[in-house]
C-alpha cells in the first residue's frame, strides 16, 4: 500500500512524488472529478491547503481528509480490511469516511463489551490487540476469537442487539466508536457496503468453525501451532507486520484460554515447539524461526481465511 | 496478590515458568498446580503415556521454591 498527500486544488491533476500511485486515465479523471464534488457536498468548498489523501488498493480510490474528521490511522485501520472484502467505489469510501467515529485509547485488560449487555455502538479496532471470550460458569475462560487493526469486533451488533460475548482489550489499544445506528443506515444505502459486512461476518464463522476443530479434534502442540500461525498469517495479510521475527503478544494464559490448555502445559508445548526450531524465545518474548516448519506441525491450511490472509 | 511461577519437572527435565500467573495466595496457586497437572497428564494420556513421578515447583519471583505439588498427589488412582 501506498499514498500520497496532495492539495485539494490539485485534485484533476496527476499525484506525484513519493508513494505516488495516482495514474491519469479518462474513467479514472472522473471519478477523481465527481470524488471531488461529492467532498466539496460534504464539506463545503475547501480552502487553500485543504489537504485530501489518495490511496490505492488495487483499483480502489479512498481518500483520508485530515480536517475535522476521522483521524488518519482511523481511517487506514478502517479500509485496510474493508478494500479487501470488497471493491468499493469512491462514494461509498466517501460515506464510510463520513461516519462519526469517536477514538479512545485504552489500557490492557479492559473490557469493550460485555456479555448480556445491549449495545449501542460498534467498536473498531484501530491498534493494539483484543480477544472475544466467554466465560464458563466455574469461571475458566474461552477465547474464540483474536482481533487485529482493521477489525470491526462487532458488526454483528448492527443486527443483535445483545451481546452474547465479551471483547477485552489484550494491550494497550486505540479504538474507533461508531453508533449502530449510523453504521445501518450505511449498510442499507449501499448494497456493497452491506455485503462486505456480511463477508466479513461470514469469514468470522469460517474462522470460528476452525476454532471448534482445533479444540476438539487437535492435539496440544498443534493446537496452539495452528492458532497461532493463523494469527500470524492475518496479521501479515492485513500489512500489520510480517510473519518472521516479530513478537507475538500474547501471554500463556491467552494462549492457553484460546486452546482449552493450562499456561503450564502451554509453556511445556511452547518448549517443544523452540526445541524443534519452529520458535525462538528470549527471556519471556518469543518469536516465531521458522515460519515454514511452524506451518508444517500446524498442518496449516489458510484456504478457510477464504483470501482474507 | 502475588505472582506466582509454575516450574514443570518432568523426570529431571525442568521447564521454567518465566511469565507466572498472579494469583491472590499460595493456595490458589496450589489449586492452579493441581489443574496444570492433570492437563500434562491428559496431554500425555492422549499419547498412551503417563508418568505419576513428575511434579511442578510453585515459586516466587526471586526463585525461592514454595510448595512443591506431585503428579501423584493430583490424581486419585484406582483399579487392580
Amino acid at each position: 500500500m501506498s499514498y500520497s498527500w496532495c492539495s485539494f486544488a490539485d485534485m484533476g491533476t496527476e499525484i506525484s512524488g513519493s508513494g505516488s500511485i495516482y495514474q491519469s486515465g479518462t474513467a479514472r479523471f472522473g471519478l477523481r472529478r465527481r470524488l471531488g464534488k461529492r467532498l466539496e457536498r460534504l464539506y463545503g468548498a475547501p480552502g487553500d491547503g485543504t489537504r485530501c489523501g489518495f490511496i490505492r488498493y488495487g483499483t480502489v480510490f479512498r481518500y483520508l481528509l485530515e480536517y475535522g474528521m476521522a483521524a488518519d490511522d482511523i481511517i487506514e485501520a478502517w479500509f485496510r480490511k474493508l478494500t479487501r472484502l470488497m471493491d468499493l467505489d469512491g462514494e461509498e469510501l466517501a460515506a464510510l469516511t463520513a461516519l462519526s467515529f469517536r477514538r479512545e485509547e485504552t489500557e490492557a485488560n479492559r473490557y469493550l463489551v460485555k456479555e448480556g449487555t445491549q449495545v449501542t455502538r460498534c467498536c473498531l479496532l484501530v491498534d493494539g490487540y483484543v480477544a472475544r471470550h466467554k466465560m464458563s460458569r466455574n469461571g475458566r475462560r474461552q477465547i474464540v476469537s483474536f482481533h487485529m487493526s482493521g477489525d470491526m469486533l462487532d458488526l454483528q451488533h448492527t443486527l443483535l442487539s445483545r451481546a452474547d460475548h465479551n471483547l477485552q482489550t489484550m494491550t494497550r489499544a486505540v479504538v474507533a466508536w461508531i453508533p449502530i445506528t449510523e453504521l445501518a443506515q450505511v449498510a442499507s444505502r449501499f448494497p456493497r457496503v452491506a455485503a462486505a459486512f456480511a463477508r466479513d461476518a461470514l469469514i468470522d464463522a469460517a474462522i470460528f468453525r476452525e476454532w471448534v476443530l482445533n479444540v476438539g479434534a487437535r492435539d496440544a502442540k498443534t493446537r496452539i501451532a495452528h492458532m497461532l500461525c493463523e494469527f500470524v498469517q492475518r496479521r501479515e495479510a492485513l500489512g500489520i507486520a510480517s510473519v518472521e521475527a516479530v513478537e507475538l503478544p500474547f501471554s500463556q494464559e491467552q494462549i492457553g484460554d484460546a486452546t482449552g490448555l493450562t499456561s503450564v502445559h502451554v509453556n511445556r508445548m511452547l518448549r517443544e515447539l523452540t526445541e524443534e526450531g519452529a520458535f525462538a524465545r528470549t527471556g519471556r518474548h518469543y518469536c516465531i524461526a521458522d515460519w515454514r516448519k511452524l506451518q508444517a506441525i500446524a498442518d496449516f491450511n489458510p484456504a478457510y481465511l477464504h483470501q482474507m490472509a | 496478590m502475588a505472582r506466582y511461577f509454575f516450574h514443570l519437572n518432568q523426570c529431571g527435565s525442568v521447564t521454567a515458568d518465566l511469565e507466572g500467573l498472579d494469583l491472590p495466595d499460595l493456595s490458589a496457586g496450589r489449586e492452579t498446580a493441581i489443574t496444570a497437572a492433570r492437563d500434562v497428564m491428559c496431554g500425555e494420556l492422549l499419547n498412551g503415556a503417563l508418568c505419576l513421578g513428575c511434579h511442578i515447583d510453585i515459586a516466587d519471583a526471586k526463585g525461592h521454591v514454595l510448595l512443591t505439588v506431585r503428579f501423584i498427589d493430583a490424581v486419585h488412582v484406582t483399579g487392580p
